[in-house]
C-alpha cells in the first residue's frame, strides 16, 4: 500500500476562529471574578475547545494513516464512451477508524483540467481494513487522460482543519477516437471506382499471394477451386474457392485532410477535424469488415506522412485508431497536395479525400477522387455508438 | 450530390455554428446551487430542528440560573430569555416554514417556558402574568416582526443592568445588536457555502456569550446552583454536537453527484447534450 505524498491543510475560516476566540475570552473575563464559579467556567471553556481538539486531531491523524491499496482503470478507452475508475484505500492506523472520508480524482486531458470532484464518500473505513471509491467516467475527448493524483479528505463535524491526503498516483489512458455507425449506402463512394463487391480476377498472377478461401460463386474459374476443403464438406454441389491478393495493391487510399485553415477559425476547424477523425475511423472499419485493403494517408507533423496498411485484421485497425488518438491540426497544404497527386497516380486504388474544407477546391476538382467535406459526414453518418 | 445531401440533412447546414455557440450548463454544480440543496435537505431533517430546540431550551435554563431567577423581581429579563429562547431557533434558515398553528404553539411554549420552572418554587399570580405576556408577544409578533422582538429583547436585557438610563442603553444595544445580527448572518451566509461547519462554531459562540451574560449579572444567583447549571450547559453542548453531525450529513448529501468540465469543448459529432471534454458521476 502507497503512503500519501503529502498532507493539505485547510484551516477554519478566519471569522469563525475570531468569534469563537472572543467568546471565550468574554466567557473567562466574566467568570473569573467569581471564584464560586470556578467549575462552571472551566466546565464551559473547556468543552468546546476539547472537542475541537479532539476532531482536529482525529482529521489530521486519520488522514495520515489512509494509504493508497489500488486504482482500477482501463489502459485505453473510446471518446464518448464511459469507463468505471476505482480507488481503493487502506486504514494504516491501529485505534480510531477514519469516518466520512470523502475521495475525488484529477482528470486532464490537453488544457483542460477538472479537479473539482465529485467526492466520493467512505462512510466508516476501520483500521487495517480497505475500502473502495468508485465513479463513472465519460471522456469526449480523444487524446491522452490524465487521471491522478488521487485526494482523501477527512473533516469531522467540528474540527478546525480539513485534513486532506494527497496521493501523487497519475494514470494516463488514451482516448481512441468515437465510433460512427454509417450507413448502409457508404459503398456509394466507391460506385464507378472500385469493384467493392468482390474479385473477378480468374486466375491469380504470378505476384499474388494466398489470402483464404470462399464458397464458389457463379462465374469463379473451376482452377481456382479449393479440392481439399470442397471434398470435406457434406454437400457435393457445394464448393470452395481459394482467394488470391496482390500484397502490393490496396483497393482504397484514404486520405485524411489535417491542414489548419488559413482564414482563422480556427474553432470551427478543430471541430470539423473531430468529426473527419471519427469518419475515418468508421470508414476503415467499414470497408476493413468488407474485406478491401485501405491505405490510409495523412499528414501527423511538418514533413510527416503517416502510410498505413489496413488489413481486415483487428491489430491493424488498433495500429489506425492509436493513430488517429493523438493526431493535430499539423498539416500543411503543400504537402497535402503532393499526396493527393501520389495518390491518385497510384495504379488500381480509388481514392477518397476527407477534408476539412466546406468545399471543394479547384485543384481537387481535377482529380480523379471523391472529396468528402464536413457536409457529407452527417449524411452517411447514423449515430455514435457509445462502446 | 450536393443537392441530394441537401435534401437528406438541409437543417445541418444551421446546427454546426449553434453546436459551437452552446454554453455549458453547470448551475446545479455551484456552490450556491449546494448551499440550496444543503438548506432543503436541513429543511426536512426532524433531528437538526429536535437539536436545535433543546439546545434553545437548554440555553434559556442556563441563563436564568436553572430557575433561580425571580420572575416577579427580573420579569423583564425572564421574558427576554424566553422570547429569545423560542423566536431565534426558528429564525434560523433550516427552520421549516411555520403554518397556521405554529403562532399558538409558540406562544404556549413562552408561557410554558416561564410558568413550569417557577410554579415548581413558588406559586404566584405574577409568574402567571410574566407567562401571559411572553406568549402574547410572541403571538402577536409573527413573521418579519420576530426580528424587532428579538432586537427588543436583546435590548431589554442590556436596558435593565443601567438604571440611569434604561431606554437609552435598551435602544443603543438593540441598534448595536440589529447591527452584529445583520453583519453575522451576511458573514456566515458567505462562509457557509464553502465551509457549512462555520455554523457548530457560531452555535458554541452564541452559548459562550450567553454564559458570559450570566457570569457578569447573574453570578451570585448562578453559583447557588453550579452542578444544575453544568448539566445544562452540557445538554446545549451535546445537542450542537447533534447539530454539527447532521450539517456534516446534510453536506454529504447536498455534494454534487457529478461534475462537468469547464470550459466546454470539441466533442465528436452528434453529441448534441453539451461539449464537456470530460463528465465524471458518482458510480
Amino acid at each position: 500500500m502507497t503512503r500519501s505524498s503529502g498532507i493539505e491543510l485547510r484551516i477554519a475560516p478566519p471569522i469563525g476562529i475570531v468569534v469563537l476566540g472572543g467568546s471565550l475570552v468574554a466567557v473567562t473575563m466574566a467568570g473569573a471574578p467569581h471564584p464560586a464559579l470556578r467549575a462552571l467556567v472551566v466546565f464551559v471553556v473547556v468543552f468546546p475547545l476539547l472537542w475541537i481538539a479532539l476532531a482536529t486531531t482525529l482529521s489530521y491523524t486519520t488522514a495520515r494513516a489512509l494509504r493508497m491499496a489500488a486504482i482500477e482503470l482501463p489502459s485505453r478507452t473510446r471518446a464518448m464512451g464511459s469507463f468505471q475508475l476505482a480507488l481503493t484505500l487502506g486504514h494504516g492506523g491501529h485505534a480510531f477508524p477514519a469516518i466520512g472520508v470523502l475521495t475525488n480524482a484529477r482528470f486532464s486531458t490537453a488544457d483542460i483540467v477538472l479537479d473539482s470532484g465529485p467526492w466520493a464518500e467512505i462512510p466508516i473505513l476501520m483500521a487495517g481494513r480497505v475500502a473502495t471509491s468508485r465513479w463513472d467516467v465519460m471522456v469526449k475527448q480523444r487524446g491522452m487522460l490524465r487521471v491522478g493524483p488521487f485526494r482523501a479528505a477527512v473533516e469531522l463535524p467540528g474540527s478546525a482543519i480539513r485534513a486532506t491526503a494527497v496521493f501523487d498516483a497519475a494514470h494516463v489512458i488514451r482516448v481512441l477516437p468515437a465510433v460512427y455507425q454509417l450507413q448502409p449506402f457508404v459503398d456509394a463512394l466507391l460506385a464507378g471506382r472500385h469493384l467493392a463487391v468482390g474479385r473477378f480476377q480468374t486466375l491469380p498472377a504470378a505476384i499474388e499471394e494466398y489470402v483464404g478461401a470462399r464458397e464458389y460463386r457463379p462465374g469463379d474459374s473451376p482452377k481456382l477451386i479449393h479440392r481439399v476443403l470442397s471434398l470435406r464438406t457434406r454437400d457435393p454441389y457445394q464448393f470452395y474457392v481459394r482467394e488470391f491478393q496482390d500484397p502490393s495493391r490496396d483497393d482504397l487510399s484514404l486520405v485524411l485532410d489535417t491542414a489548419p485553415p488559413l482564414d482563422g477559425g480556427s474553432a470551427l476547424h478543430r471541430y470539423r477535424l473531430e468529426k473527419a477523425i471519427c469518419f475515418v475511423c468508421a470508414l476503415c472499419r467499414t470497408f476493413a469488415a468488407r474485406r478491401l485493403t485501405v491505405r490510409f494517408v495523412c499528414q501527423r507533423a511538418a514533413r510527416d506522412v503517416v502510410t498505413l496498411r489496413l488489413r481486415p485484421l483487428d491489430a491493424d485497425l488498433d495500429r489506425l485508431e492509436m493513430e488517429l488518438a493523438n493526431l493535430d491540426l499539423t498539416g500543411d497544404r503543400a504537402t497535402l497536395g503532393r499526396i493527393l497527386l501520389r495518390e491518385v497516380r497510384r495504379h488500381g486504388a480509388a481514392v477518397i479525400f476527407v477534408s476539412l474544407r466546406p468545399r471543394e477546391q479547384v485543384e481537387q476538382q481535377r482529380l480523379p477522387m471523391v472529396t468528402l467535406t464536413p457536409d457529407h459526414v452527417p449524411v452517411f453518418t447514423r449515430e455514435v455508438v457509445s462502446q | 450530390m450536393i443537392g441530394w445531401l441537401r435534401r437528406v440533412d438541409p437543417a445541418f447546414y444551421h446546427k454546426e455554428p449553434q453546436l459551437l455557440r452552446t454554453q455549458a450548463q453547470i448551475a446545479r454544480y455551484t456552490d450556491e446551487a449546494q448551499a440550496e440543496v444543503r438548506l432543503s435537505v436541513l429543511t426536512a431533517d426532524w433531528m437538526l430542528h429536535a437539536a436545535t430546540t433543546i439546545v434553545a431550551l437548554s440555553a434559556y435554563v442556563a441563563a436564568t440560573g436553572a430557575g433561580a431567577l425571580d420572575p416577579r423581581g427580573d420579569w423583564l429579563r425572564v421574558w427576554a430569555f424566553a422570547v429569545i429562547a423560542v423566536a431565534a431557533p426558528r429564525a434560523l434558515p433550516w427552520w421549516p416554514r411555520v403554518d397556521r398553528d405554529a403562532t399558538w404553539r409558540h406562544a404556549l411554549i413562552g408561557s410554558a417556558l416561564i410558568a413550569i420552572p417557577a410554579l415548581w418554587t413558588r406559586t404566584d399570580p405574577a409568574v402567571l402574568g410574566v407567562a401571559s405576556l411572553a406568549g402574547a408577544t410572541l403571538y402577536v409578533a409573527r413573521g418579519r416582526a420576530r426580528v424587532a422582538l428579538l432586537v427588543l429583547a436583546v435590548g431589554a436585557l442590556f436596558g435593565v443592568r443601567i438604571p440611569a438610563h434604561p431606554l437609552f442603553a435598551a435602544a443603543l444595544v438593540g441598534v448595536l445588536a440589529a447591527g452584529a445580527g445583520v453583519l453575522g448572518v451576511s458573514v456566515i451566509a458567505r462562509v457557509w457555502r464553502p465551509r457549512p461547519q462555520v455554523v457548530t462554531w457560531a452555535a458554541f459562540a452564541t452559548l459562550l456569550v450567553a454564559c458570559a451574560y450570566t457570569f457578569a449579572f447573574d453570578a451570585p444567583t448562578v453559583a447557588l446552583r453550579v452542578p444544575f447549571e453544568i448539566a445544562a450547559i452540557a445538554v446545549a453542548y451535546l445537542g450542537v454536537c447533534i447539530m454539527a453531525g447532521r450539517i456534516r450529513q446534510a453536506e454529504l448529501i447536498a455534494r454534487p453527484a457529478g461534475v462537468l468540465s469547464i470550459p466546454q469543448s470539441i466533442v465528436p459529432l452528434l453529441d448534441r447534450s453539451h461539449h464537456h471534454a470530460i463528465i465524471c458521476w458518482l458510480a
